[in-house]
């Protein structure tokens, strides 16, 4: 009965102390219970901020609010880093990765994705650069040619004016030619009027001459009386010689006159033929280089929409790259309702 | 680590590479949360650390201008990462790549700082000791600790503006492991 009595009067004493004890712990234990559940709401809240402190490591608490501060840390150390990762790409700059190293488990497999989507991003980024350096060239280019090409109409538009002098230069050429061949067949006809003219003097010196013939026989048949009148005969005889002499001469030089002329009338046919094939040349040139305007200021047209067009481009392209484009996440939160 | 030329020589300690020291700071570098780690490898208590200065673990080996940059980095609102030897309560050294940015609360008013040290890549640190050393040698020209870091600083702008790179690409071209390609496997 004794031991038993004292067994259980140690016994009393001892549960009286852990009573004591728990009622001395419960208190602080609450509080800190509620102090943990305040830290965990604020954290579920989205402030990463909130860690436990002064709990100790040593006691079963103490390591389960060091395990809550691990879990907060890795969530807070992801949350900047994709954060800040992000932030860079979105100025272009690639150079900076969500580091991997001690991000554990779904935390390094989402820092992957980011980073591949980050790797993608300055690929396209890479491309961008190239293809804003090949429009800013090519709007050069198109700059240039548009320059050559006004260039082309103001030379084309001068060379038709040109074209069409020329055209209406052998036209009047054409024309001065038909001149000259009316005036040659007027000159043809004066010739062969002066040729019948020369035949009646030749006819008149003929006769002339018949009669200088009857009257130097009338004169001898006269004797003495008529050799004055032979003499006048005898000379009368040598003037329609002479005359006939003169004729022949003149005729002579007619018809070498009229051979000249005939060659000459065509010469001229044959250069009127020619000027006429210049004028032909000239005139179908003139109407190809109206049409060569016309495609020409079509070209000059086009291009100047193609330069708008690249310069358009060329100012979009540079827009994606300008950094005040650039939103400020960190002043851009959605407002929790 | 040995390396002759440069003042870190010294006993060096490390910790794992799937471990991230965690520390938090106010606005004037007041110890406000540290982490298991932290504690472990500093070889201070929870309760020496919280409400410590953050330089309670500044080695004196590290070029002050290092953490001139940081500073100023930090306060303009920027991340900023770094190579640092911290210093344990022992005195023992320990490499980190350091993480430090600015932290706001849920109205987005800076409160404070955090960083983020992870244990450094080998092919960084190789450089990163010559670097240090020839800023330090800088440094100590100077009597003065505000001239040294200025001194420090302005060599350090030199040689960034002879790569023809800002800091944050220098930092993270240190090691093959810190570039893109390399963090998407």
């Amino acid at each position: 009965m004794s031991v038993k009595y004292q067994t259980s009067g140690r016994t009393s004493k001892v549960s009286i102390f852990w009573r004591q004890l728990w009622r001395t712990l419960r208190p602080r234990l609450r509080s800190r219970t509620a102090e943990v559940t305040a830290i965990c709401r604020r954290v579920a809240e989205g402030d990463l901020e909130a860690r436990i402190t002064g709990m100790g490591t040593r006691t079963n608490f103490g390591k389960m609010c060091q395990a809550i501060n691990q879990a907060f840390d890795m969530s807070d150390s992801f949350v900047r880093e994709a954060a800040a990762a992000m932030e860079n790409c979105s100025r272009d700059r690639f150079h900076r990765p969500i580091l991997l190293r001690g991000l554990k488990g779904a935390y390094q497999q989402s820092a992957v994705v980011i980073n591949t989507a980050g790797l993608k991003m300055k690929e396209h980024n890479d491309n961008i650069v190239f293809v804003r350096a090949q429009a800013a060239e090519n709007a050069q280019s198109v700059c240039r040619v548009a320059a050559a090409c006004e260039e082309l109409s103001a030379t084309t538009t001068e060379i038709s004016g040109q074209t069409s002098d020329a055209a209406n230069t052998a036209r009047n050429a054409v024309a001065g030619m038909t001149e000259i061949t009316d005036t040659l067949q007027e000159l043809t006809t004066a010739v062969s009027k002066i040729d019948r003219v020369v035949e009646v003097i030749n006819n008149v010196a003929m006769q002339t001459n018949l009669l200088a013939l009857n009257a130097s026989i009338e004169a001898a048949h006269a004797g003495e009386q008529g050799k004055g009148f032979a003499v006048v005969a005898s000379e009368v005889k040598s003037l329609a010689t002479e005359t006939h002499k003169a004729t022949d001469e003149i005729s002579a030089e007619m018809k070498h006159m009229q051979a000249t002329m005939a060659q000459v009338t065509e010469l001229i046919a044959k250069i009127r033929t020619t000027i006429e094939g210049v004028h032909d040349t000239t005139s179908s040139i003139a109407i190809s280089i109206r049409e060569q305007v016309q495609a020409t200021t079509e070209i000059s047209n086009t291009i100047t929409e193609v330069s708008n067009n690249s310069e358009e481009v060329s100012q979009r392209i540079s827009q994606s790259n300008d950094e005040t484009d650039v939103v400020d996440f960190s002043k851009q939160t959605e407002t929790a309702a | 680590m040995q390396n002759s030329t440069s003042a870190f020589s010294g006993r060096e300690k490390s910790f794992a590479e799937n471990e991230i020291i965690v520390s938090k700071t106010d606005l004037n570098g007041i110890i406000t949360y540290v982490n298991d780690v932290f504690i472990r490898v500093s070889g201070f208590s929870e309760r020496q650390l919280l409400g410590a200065p953050h330089n309670i673990i500044r080695h004196p080996d590290m070029p002050r201008c290092v953490f001139k940059l940081l500073w100023e980095t930090i306060q303009r609102g920027q991340e900023i990462f770094a190579y640092v030897l911290n210093r344990s309560k022992d005195g023992t050294g320990y490499w980190v790549f350091a993480h430090v940015t600015p932290s706001y609360d849920l109205q987005r008013r800076q409160i404070g700082y955090h960083s983020n040290r992870r244990v450094p890549y080998p092919d960084a640190l190789k450089s990163v000791k010559e670097i240090y050393t020839s800023l330090l040698a800088e440094e100590k020209k100077h009597s003065k600790n505000r001239e040294a870091a200025e001194a420090g600083h302005a060599l350090l702008l030199e040689m960034l503006a002879s790569h023809q790179t800002d800091y944050s690409k220098f930092v993270f071209g240190l090691s093959r492991h810190t570039r893109l390609e390399a963090s998407t496997t």
